[in-house]
Formats: structure tokens, C-alpha cells, sequence
């Protein structure tokens, strides 16, 4: 199976933004690349996309360059330029003529974007979030793409179009990878994230789990609740903050497993019924912040075991001398 | 391709701003004729193709239109529109040029040709203008394409426009960079250099093969 996207020790600069030394692979599926665009989250969808050029390592979609995969990459920056004096109805068929996709479909690909009331409008009246609408419903419903790239999809878009993405994310045939400043967004869209912070990647996992990330402030639990306050009563543990808003209680401990066990303690007691408890995803800066750590400390174990490796073997002792008899000398 | 190719046909068609600057070189060009004829002038089809329609007409009406195909910045811009919809740079810019190719020769060839007509030119005049006005046309696509993909906002055009006037009279080997030398010497003028009028012919061809392609591969990348 060719890999979606593969990154080989990437270093560029773009706008100012830059991306140092990253190395990633993404076999398929949707990948969410969390960081700000000054920590470089741009710039790499924009090398995937071929809009911008590495000054070093290599960067390989689909497994060619970009250049040479662009009909089956469908790009959507946060500002797009589209083909000029084009209806947007025209600019769907024109794709879909060069793509491979059916023209017959145009009509029903604008419909799932909510997109039909733009169907005759001139490209070059487009606000920014129509624009972006457009772009991302034509790659999204493309049976022709195999990989899409997408900056802050859920951002910057007209609302129905907002509405859409998660789904047409979902039930794309194409491998998605997006960029994002929003966890939130992240761990709700993709199934593998990337963290980079400071243009380095400083995280490149599996299912993006925030339990597994406790932030400078620790992990924090939300249980939707009937009974807020009795929930909130029968919590044993002290150490734990604990907030309460009508209908909700919030728990704010050092790690996930204490705050767990904590809240499953006091939901027994209490009898109170619980309709959800999930995790809330940290804030950007403080899950760049746990995964630098975390990065720092197996960084730090692999040195350490590799230092254990390698160190000079202990000197054996030789052959015991035979002790010396007295009067033999 | 033929897809690519609607593109710079329907922005032409759809940019009224691009009509009335097709219309004023035109205007310009006939109106001159006109003026010629009803002044009398000895040899008014050659004073008409030599002194306004080759240097001046002939070349502002070629950008025009290359502008009006391809938009105010360039090829390069362009063809980076239609790239994110799959479309391969290459492909994409050899479409607008193939384009803007046909759409400068038939208008710089009508237009020479009406004001020849309208001149009383000879037979043999009216056929020269229009394969001349036909070939230099398309090679000013070529030319005007190429220049738009240097400098900011294809500001390139602009410089290439003045180059062309400038190397027309700085010997055989500047006249290469110069249709209007070529064409200036096709139409009976001073010639281009050292060069015959076949070689100018030959000239005019080369220089469209090579601003083609040198267009097409400045747009094969999108960055």
C-alpha cells in the first residue's frame, strides 16, 4: 500500500512560518496536524500540497512528488484562488473533467455542501468562506482524489458548509490530513493527530487521546449529570478540583487514572445518573506543552538505554593466583 | 487540454474591461488608416503598417488580449488557479498560450488586413498583412505570456513590451528578442538586422516555440 504522505527529515520556511527536521508517515485515513500556523501547521500542508518547496529532505505523496499527483490531491488553503470569470457550477464540471470524476454529479456534490445557491454566482464574488466551501466540497466528494489536504476545516467556512465537513471527512474514500490550532477540532475529526510546536514535531500518535496527556494543569473530566451537586458531593479525594455548573460537574486532577477512579467512586455512591463523562481536550499551547515533555522524557529514556548498551563491559577477574607459600620465596 | 483552453475563452468573453482595450488599439489602428485615406497620403499602406500598426497597434492590441485571456497577473497566477483542481501546470499553461495564440493572430490579422483595405493596399498587401499579422500575433501571445511570468503581478509583460522596442534596432542578435523587428522587416521595413525576410519568418517561429515552452516550464510547478 503507497503511503498518503510520507515527510523525510523536512526543513522549510514559508511567510515567515517554518518547519525544521520533520519526519512523518501516514499510511491513510485522517490525520490532524495540531499547531498554530506560526508553529508550522501551514507550511506543511502547504509541501504536501506542492505550494511550497522544502529547502531540504524530501517529500513524497501518494508515492511521487506533489507536482506530479495533483489530480488526485484536492488542496484547501485558508486562501484560495480560484480560476477567474468562472460560474461555480462551471469551476465543479472543470474539475471533474480533469479529475475523471462524472460531470453529471455537479448539482448533487454542491447540494451536499449546501452549496446550491452558489451554483451560477461568478468565482469572482466570493467571499473567503465560500471560496473555501467550494474548494473543499469539490475535493471532498471527488471519487478522484486520494488524499485531501484541508486547513482548519471547521474555520473560515459558510455554515452550512461547516455543518458538512465532518461527515464528508468521515465518509471520504481519500486518506484527509488537515491542519488545526483547535484540539477540539482535531479530536473530533481525525483518527491519528501530529502535534508540532515551534516548526519541530513533537508528537506523532496514534488515536489522539487527551487522556493520555495531562497538560501543565493536569487532566480534566466532565460528567454531564442530573444531580450536579450531589455528584460533586460524594467526591473523596481532596486533591481533586472540582467545578460545578448546573448539569455538570468538572474534575481537575494530576493524571488520567486517579481522576477516573475518583469519579467512578463518587458516581457509585452518589447513585446520581450520569448521561456522559468525557475528557476535555487540553487548550493548543498547554498539549504542546505535554507532548514536548512527553517527546523530552522518551527521548531521554532511549539515551539512557542506548548509554547502557554501549558502556564498557565490566573487567572480569583473571585467574586467581595460587597464594604464594610461605618459605618458597 | 480543450477544457484548459475554455478558460482563457470565457475570461476574455466575460471581462468587459478587456473589450474596451481591445477596442481602443483597434479604434486606434483603423482610425489611422482611415486618416490616411482621406488625406491622400502616397504610399498610405505602408505608411499605416510601418509607422503605427507594427510598432505600436500591432503589439498593445496582442497584450490586450493576452491579458484579457489570461488576467492582469499573468500566466503563472493563471495556471496556479487550476492546479488545486487537478489540472498539470504544463497543461494548463499550454492551453492559455494555444489559446491566446489563435485569439492574437485572427485580431492583429483582421486588423492589418481592414487597414489595408481600407488604405487601398494591393492584393498582395492584404495577403501579407494577414499572414504576417497572423504570425506575429500569435507570437506576441507567446512573447507577452512568457514576460508575464517574471516580476510581481506579471509586471514582466510591461518590460518585455519596452524590450521589444529596444532591441528591434541593436543589430542581429538583440532582433531575436524582438518581434517587432521581425515583423517591422516581413511588412517591408528595415530589416532585423542581418536577416532576410525568410530568416525574420523563421525568427518569428522560434521565438513563439521558445516562449512557449519557456512559459510551460515556468508553470509546471505550483510553487
Amino acid at each position: 500500500v503507497t503511503d498518503a504522505l510520507v515527510l523525510d527529515n523536512v526543513t522549510a520556511r514559508v511567510l515567515g512560518a517554518d518547519l525544521i527536521g520533520a519526519g512523518l508517515r501516514h499510511e491513510r485515513g485522517v490525520l490532524a496536524i495540531v499547531g498554530a500556523p506560526a508553529d508550522g501547521a501551514g507550511v506543511l500542508i502547504a509541501l504536501a500540497a506542492g505550494a511550497a518547496r522544502p529547502s531540504r529532505g524530501r517529500v513524497i505523496v501518494l508515492g511521487g512528488a506533489p507536482d506530479a499527483m495533483l489530480a488526485k490531491i484536492g488542496f484547501v488553503p485558508l486562501a484560495p484562488v480560484l480560476p477567474e470569470a468562472l460560474r461555480v457550477r462551471e469551476l465543479v464540471d472543470l474539475a471533474a473533467g480533469l479529475r475523471g470524476d462524472a460531470t453529471s454529479r455537479t448539482a448533487e456534490r454542491l447540494l451536499a455542501f449546501g452549496l446550491e445557491g452558489l451554483a451560477d454566482r461568478d468565482t469572482r464574488t466570493l467571499s473567503i468562506p465560500e471560496a473555501r466551501a467550494v474548494v473543499a466540497c469539490e475535493a471532498l466528494t471527488s471519487e478522484r482524489t486520494e488524499l485531501v489536504l484541508i486547513e482548519e476545516p471547521l474555520a473560515r467556512m459558510t455554515p452550512a458548509a461547516t455543518a458538512a465537513i465532518p461527515r464528508a471527512i468521515r465518509d471520504a474514500k481519500a486518506s484527509v490530513v488537515f491542519s488545526t490550532a483547535s484540539p477540539h477540532d482535531a479530536r473530533s475529526l481525525a483518527e491519528r493527530f501530529a502535534i508540532l510546536r515551534k516548526g519541530r514535531l513533537v508528537a506523532a500518535h496514534g488515536p489522539l487521546d487527551t487522556l493520555g496527556l495531562a497538560g501543565p494543569h493536569g487532566v480534566r473530566l466532565i460528567a454531564d449529570v442530573a444531580d450536579a451537586h450531589a455528584l460533586a458531593a460524594a467526591i473523596d479525594d481532596h486533591t481533586m478540583r472540582i467545578g460545578i455548573e448546573p448539569h455538570r460537574v468538572t474534575l481537575e486532577g494530576p493524571d488520567a487514572e486517579s481522576v477516573a477512579r475518583a469519579l467512578q467512586r463518587a458516581i457509585v455512591s452518589s447513585g446520581a445518573r450520569v448521561e456522559c463523562v468525557r475528557a476535555e481536550p487540553l487548550a493548543l499551547e498547554p498539549l504542546q506543552i505535554a507532548a514536548s515533555a512527553q517527546a523530552t522524557a522518551l527521548y531521554e529514556a532511549a539515551l539512557a538505554r542506548a548509554r547502557d548498551a554501549v558502556a564498557p563491559p565490566i573487567p572480569m577477574p583473571g585467574p586467581v593466583p595460587a597464594p604464594i607459600e610461605e618459605g618458597k620465596l | 487540454m480543450l477544457a484548459l483552453s475554455r478558460l482563457p475563452l470565457l475570461r476574455l468573453a466575460r471581462t468587459p474591461r478587456a473589450w474596451l482595450a481591445i477596442g481602443a488599439w483597434l479604434s486606434l489602428s483603423l482610425g489611422f488608416a482611415l486618416v490616411l485615406r482621406v488625406r491622400g497620403h502616397e504610399g498610405a499602406t505602408d505608411r499605416f503598417l510601418l509607422e503605427l500598426y507594427a510598432p505600436i497597434a500591432m503589439p498593445l492590441l496582442a497584450m490586450a488580449i493576452t491579458s484579457g485571456a489570461s488576467g492582469p497577473e499573468g500566466v503563472r497566477t493563471f495556471v496556479r488557479g487550476v492546479m488545486p483542481f487537478g489540472a498539470r501546470g504544463t497543461s494548463a499553461a499550454f492551453a492559455t498560450i494555444g489559446f491566446c495564440a489563435v485569439a492574437c493572430a485572427i485580431a492583429c490579422a483582421l486588423a492589418a488586413a481592414l487597414g489595408v483595405a481600407l488604405d487601398h493596399g494591393s492584393g498582395a498587401d492584404l495577403v501579407i498583412s494577414l499572414w504576417v499579422g497572423a504570425l506575429g500575433g500569435a507570437t506576441y501571445a507567446a512573447f507577452f505570456s512568457f514576460g508575464s511570468t517574471f516580476g510581481p503581478k506579471g509586471s514582466g509583460r510591461g518590460i518585455f513590451l519596452v524590450m521589444n522596442w529596444f532591441a528591434a534596432n541593436s543589430g542581429t542578435a538583440g532582433s531575436f528578442l524582438s518581434p517587432y523587428a521581425q515583423i517591422r522587416s516581413l511588412f517591408g521595413g528595415a530589416r532585423a538586422g542581418d536577416l532576410s525576410q525568410r530568416a525574420s519568418s523563421g525568427a518569428l517561429i522560434g521565438l513563439f516555440v521558445a516562449c512557449t515552452l519557456l512559459t510551460a516550464w515556468r508553470c509546471r510547478r505550483r510553487a
